[in-house]
């Protein structure tokens, strides 16, 4: 059985125990918060991309 | 049937195997004339496995250990090193686009113009590892394994580079780019050569290794010449 | 051709593409977004402290998923690229060029989020156990697909070349996945179990799976977005090109 030991996950958390995930707090949130960087520039830079298409293409149009 | 028809029925029809001694043939007649630019290949390879004792010590527990893998990663170096001069002197000239236009199996070609390049490249490398491999303390079997999973190894590097020297033909930056492309597909081939060595190290047999790198060998052998072919049309159009 | 059935290759045009992929966009962002939502709850909220990994194990409910994205979205491109080869198409070749930045997006938030789930468990950032180093060679692969297209002026010839390359890696993923598998249980030994993940509670794998979906339906929209983007870019000379913008769309 590998389940676990905690009943209820976070909702059994205080904010402080949230925020520290057991002592594992870098971890976690340093994976979760590349996470967010690495969708945030994706999405950054091809919201650009697809401006810079549009203008390409407009400034093409006969 | 007018002369010309007779002289067509009469014409030897282009074979496969006829294309690969044509190419073979041909690109060892032409590699044999620089033999220079090949000697640089060769001294590359020794002055590459020569830097690793210089960087990590002499000792030679280390270097027991090491020797393989140095000697494995130096050969896919130098390979890669060697890989434009498959196609980039026929594509600069013009020659590969009449080869790619004869009526012999463009594949078949290939096939002859690796076969060439490894024995102009890849067995000088083969001939000379055991004798580095003596400068990494390896002794009697070991340097036959060595050997032997490079002349397995090699030729299985040129075929694979070929598909990246046909990709990056005429391209900028072609030689780091060559790189980028064909190393990973070459970790295989690093993996079991120099795992061989590692096993004979420590008693065991290094048939299993070895055989593997005798299957993708085989594998190589088929389907390469058929994507580098692909590839070269590709850089044609 | 009835009203009732559709011609689907009229969409193999990036003409008849454009404006259904742009209609697709917002429904697959929504989808993505409401994954996420439950997957984090689910993972966060819901799903107990792990008995061995404590905390630490909820990185999985975005590892696991990344990964998974990688390697399907590496296959899903070799296929756009199978098609782009057999039938000579634009619009696969552009399908594949869409793909790429977002699979290798994935690999590199596997490989981190991988590395900082390593630290606390196993000790060390990277070990250079099977998955994750093949996971690294997967990402070289997928710069090698980018930087070939990069290199190649030619729009049609770099679609043939990099599709022709991203073929080849297909077919190789999975020998070199073997030959470092092997490497690695030579090397590593049994001490290690690297590739043990915690074993799961019902909810931490239904967590992880609406987080693969909600991984899948980004990766759609990201595709769908970065391909109007390409077609309108190598597309922009055409007549219906001038005619959409000027309409505004």
């Amino acid at each position: 059985m590998g389940g676990g030991c905690g009943d209820g996950g976070a909702l059994a958390m205080s904010l402080g125990d949230f925020l520290a995930m057991g002592g594992y707090g870098f971890y976690v949130w340093s994976a979760y918060g590349i996470t967010a960087l690495a969708i945030v520039v994706e999405l950054a830079s091809l919201r650009a991309r697809a401006r810079a298409a549009e203008k390409l293409a407009r400034m093409d149009k006969r | 049937m007018t002369p010309f028809d007779a002289a067509i029925a009469e014409a030897p029809s282009p074979g496969a195997w006829a294309g690969v001694t044509w190419s073979a043939t041909r690109d060892l007649r032409l590699a044999l004339r620089s033999k220079a630019e090949l000697g640089v290949l060769l001294l590359f390879y020794v002055i590459v496995v020569t830097l690793f004792p210089l960087g990590v010590g002499p000792e030679p527990a280390l270097l027991r250990a090491l020797g393989p893998g140095v000697l494995w990663v130096a050969a896919l170096l130098a390979s890669l090193l060697s890989l434009p001069r498959l196609f980039a002197g026929d594509f600069a000239d013009g020659t590969l686009e009449q080869i790619a236009l004869s009526p012999f199996p463009l594949p078949a070609l290939i096939s002859g113009k690796i076969a060439a390049h490894w024995a102009s490249t890849g067995l000088p490398l083969v001939a000379v590892s055991p004798l580095l491999g003596l400068q990494f303390g390896l002794r009697g079997e070991e340097l036959a394994v060595l050997a032997l999973g490079l002349a397995l190894g090699t030729p299985t590097l040129s075929l694979l580079g070929a598909i990246g020297a046909a990709l990056t033909l005429g391209v900028r930056a072609g030689g780091g780019l060559l790189a980028l492309l064909i190393l990973p597909l070459y970790v295989p081939i690093l993996i079991f050569g120099a795992g061989a060595v590692e096993a004979v190290c420590v008693g065991l047999a290094a048939g299993p290794q070895l055989s593997l790198l005798g299957a993708g060998l085989l594998a190589a052998a088929v389907g390469a010449p058929l994507a580098a072919a692909a590839a070269v049309r590709i850089a044609l159009d | 051709m009835t009203s009732a059935s559709i011609n689907w290759f009229r969409f193999a045009s990036p003409a008849s593409f454009f404006p259904l992929a742009g209609r697709l966009i917002p429904w697959f962002a929504i989808a993505a977004a409401l994954c996420a939502a439950v997957a984090l709850w689910l993972g966060f909220a819901v799903a107990p402290t792990d008995a061995q990994q404590g905390e630490a194990y909820r990185i999985i409910f975005i590892h696991v998923p990344a990964a998974w994205m990688s390697m399907f979205i590496y296959v899903v491109m070799a296929f756009w690229c199978a098609v782009s080869l057999t039938m000579n198409t634009r619009l696969a070749a552009m399908m594949a060029q869409a793909l790429a930045p977002t699979g290798a997006v994935f690999t590199f938030i596997a490989l981190w989020t991988g590395s900082l789930w390593g630290r606390p468990t196993w000790g060390t950032y990277w070990a250079w156990d099977a998955r994750m180093t093949s996971e690294l060679i997967l990402l070289f692969l997928y710069f090698g697909y980018m930087a070939l297209r990069h290199a190649i002026d030619d729009a049609r010839r770099a679609d043939r070349a990099s599709a022709v390359l991203a073929l080849v890696g297909v077919v190789n993923v999975p020998i070199i996945y073997f030959s470092v598998k092997w490497w690695n249980t030579l090397h590593q030994g049994a001490s290690v179990s690297l590739t043990a993940a915690p074993k799961m509670a019902a909810v931490m794998l239904a967590a992880m799976l609406v987080m693969a979906f909600a991984a899948w339906f980004y990766s759609i929209a990201m595709a769908l977005t970065r391909v109007r983007a390409i077609i309108l870019e190598r597309e922009r000379h055409t007549a219906w090109v001038a005619g959409a913008v000027t309409a505004g769309r």
